[in-house]
């Protein structure tokens, strides 16, 4: 356990837990905008819907006589599909139908199906499918080097393009209109987050898994707003503890057989946010019930009591 | 009929049959020319479509018909040189942003995607705070403010603009007096600068020692003109629909 925290359990588990602790700082940054555009359930809805593009890429793969678990080719069928699952839930949302209806038929629908295709593909019996089933809930058994260095690039990626964006984010998030009257267009900055996310979704696939990568966006960003009032700030934090939870959740992984590396990661950052809303100043509840306290003191005093 | 008081190079925004619909009309046929440098109160009724002309002529909400210049141009074009402050702007209040931060957002089009923020940048905001007297509250997280520090830390943003055409939405809505001295006395400034200032208005009594002119609204226009002799009985009764408890003159 500690030699893989420390790194000395090999070349591969290494490897493979710096891509996680990558993988934890972009989810994190990212994860902090999607909190503030209240796009949580969509990323979900997101996430799930690449099932049935992982089953169907898979497929397709094989009957071109090619390599089934090729990671990228896997990523490509996983990126359409939730492509798909977005504009189905957009679609949706400008009927009568309220948003959290639509969110909620297209998650469902699209993991059913994805499913439903995986059985038929274990069925099949063809081009190995065994170690599919990682994408639900994240492994890092198997895990190859160009893996990660996908992982690493892609992670490295989106973190450049949301800095670049972190202002029209900011400011889409804080108030569209007004973002709309100072030449910043809500539709092109929501859809670059949604791209973003996409793209976290994606290189959180293989580690992570698709059911899990939700709480990997959204726990460590909520944890990180209670210590700052500031965006940008809320980003950064929320990068560093999706990196240390990426990290020890993977090193756990590597060294407990059998044990899928999305749950200890969700699980460590549910700790963080714990933590922090205990501890955090201002916002925290312990200083929230000490200012209180002194507050009723200085009162008593007042009052000579 | 020659107007009462001079143009100053022309208009500052000219609607030109406008006609907006939310399934029932919310405002017909309304053609009125705001001239540039003056302070305009808009004044009607609840329901009377205040805010929708602001929101029509800024096309955040769709017209039905009608045209709508700024200084001459579409509004597309003209964008950068309004500010627009909100009646209760529509935020979440725990969003992790200080009053500063609020401001900065309103200088965007001066830093640009890439531009850095730097001093001078935080200097000139710190200004803008100044201005409407929020200078010791800039690093106060925007929800831990008071109702009427919000409201001013919007005007503050809108300053930041620095804007030729501002549209203000009941600026004094649910503010103390204080405040509402502090952003009359920066609009009037503004107004002194040549910039054009038009606001939803609510409380009559307060017309004539604010505004130049006065626009009287109910789904159409009633009356627009200097305050001196458009805010008058006889026009306010027909925008209200009665006659008003207020000491106005006949």
């Amino acid at each position: 356990m500690w030699d893989a925290l420390l790194l000395q359990s090999g070349y591969n588990a290494a490897l493979v837990s710096i891509g996680a602790a990558l993988l934890g700082i972009a989810a994190g940054a990212v994860g902090a905008f999607v909190n503030l555009r209240r796009r949580a359930l969509v990323s979900d809805a997101m996430a799930h819907a690449t099932l049935p593009g992982v089953g169907l890429a898979f497929l397709v793969m094989v009957a071109f006589g090619g390599e089934g678990r090729n990671l990228a080719g896997l990523l490509t069928g996983a990126a359409l599909s939730a492509a798909l699952g977005l504009w189905a839930v957009q679609r949706l949302s400008r009927t009568r139908l309220p948003e959290d209806t639509a969110i909620g038929a297209v998650l469902s629908t699209f993991y059913g199906a994805g499913v439903v295709i995986l059985t038929v593909v274990q069925e099949l019996n063809a081009g190995r499918p065994a170690g599919l089933e990682g994408f639900l809930l994240g492994s890092t058994a198997g895990m190859l080097r160009a893996d990660a260095m996908l992982i690493a690039g892609g992670g490295a990626t989106v973190l450049l393009a949301l800095w670049l964006l972190r202002r029209p984010l900011t400011m889409v998030a804080f108030d569209a209109p007004h973002a709309r009257m100072m030449g910043v267009s809500p539709t092109w900055t929501d859809a670059a987050l949604m791209l973003l996310t996409l793209g976290v979704v994606l290189l959180g696939l293989r580690v992570v898994g698709l059911i899990l990568i939700v709480a990997l966006l959204i726990t460590p960003a909520t944890a990180a707003r209670m210590w700052t009032n500031r965006a940008g700030m809320v980003a950064a934090i929320a990068g560093g503890i999706g990196a240390v939870c990426g990290y020890i959740g993977a090193a756990t992984s590597a060294a407990v057989p059998d044990l899928p590396t999305g749950p200890v990661i969700v699980v460590l950052a549910f700790a963080a946010f714990v933590l922090s809303a205990l501890f955090a100043p201002n916002r925290g509840m312990i200083a929230r019930a000490l200012s209180r306290l002194r507050l009723r003191r200085k009162l008593g005093a007042a009052h000579g009591i | 009929m020659v107007p009462a008081t001079p143009l100053k190079a022309g208009d500052a925004l000219t609607v030109t049959g406008l006609t907006v619909a939310y399934g029932a009309i919310a405002l017909q046929d309304v053609a009125v020319r705001f001239q540039r440098g003056l302070m305009t109160a808009i004044v009607g009724p609840n329901g009377a479509g205040k805010s929708t002309l602001l929101k029509a002529v800024l096309g955040m909400v769709p017209r039905v018909a009608g045209e709508v210049r700024v200084f001459g141009e579409p509004i597309a074009q003209a964008l950068p040189r309004i500010a627009y402050v909100p009646q209760r702007a529509s935020v979440d209040w725990d969003f992790p942003a200080r009053a500063l931060d609020v401001v900065l957002m309103g200088m965007y089009r001066q830093t640009g995607l890439l531009g850095r923020i730097g001093a001078a940048q935080k200097v000139q905001a710190m200004d803008c705070l100044t201005r409407v007297g929020m200078q010791d509250y800039a690093h106060r997280q925007i929800g831990a403010l008071s109702g009427g520090q919000q409201q001013r830390v919007f005007l503050a943003r809108a300053l930041a603009q620095n804007a030729e055409l501002y549209l203000l939405d009941e600026p004094f809505a649910g503010v103390d007096a204080a405040t509402e001295s502090a952003i009359i006395g920066v609009l009037k400034t503004l107004r002194d600068d040549g910039r054009t200032i038009i606001a939803v208005h609510h409380d009559l009594a307060t017309v004539p020692a604010y505004f130049d002119r006065v626009l009287l609204l109910n789904r159409r226009v009633i009356a627009e003109g200097p305050v001196a002799t458009t805010f008058r009985a006889g026009p306010l009764a027909e925008t209200y629909g009665s006659a008003l408890p207020t000491a106005i003159p006949a």
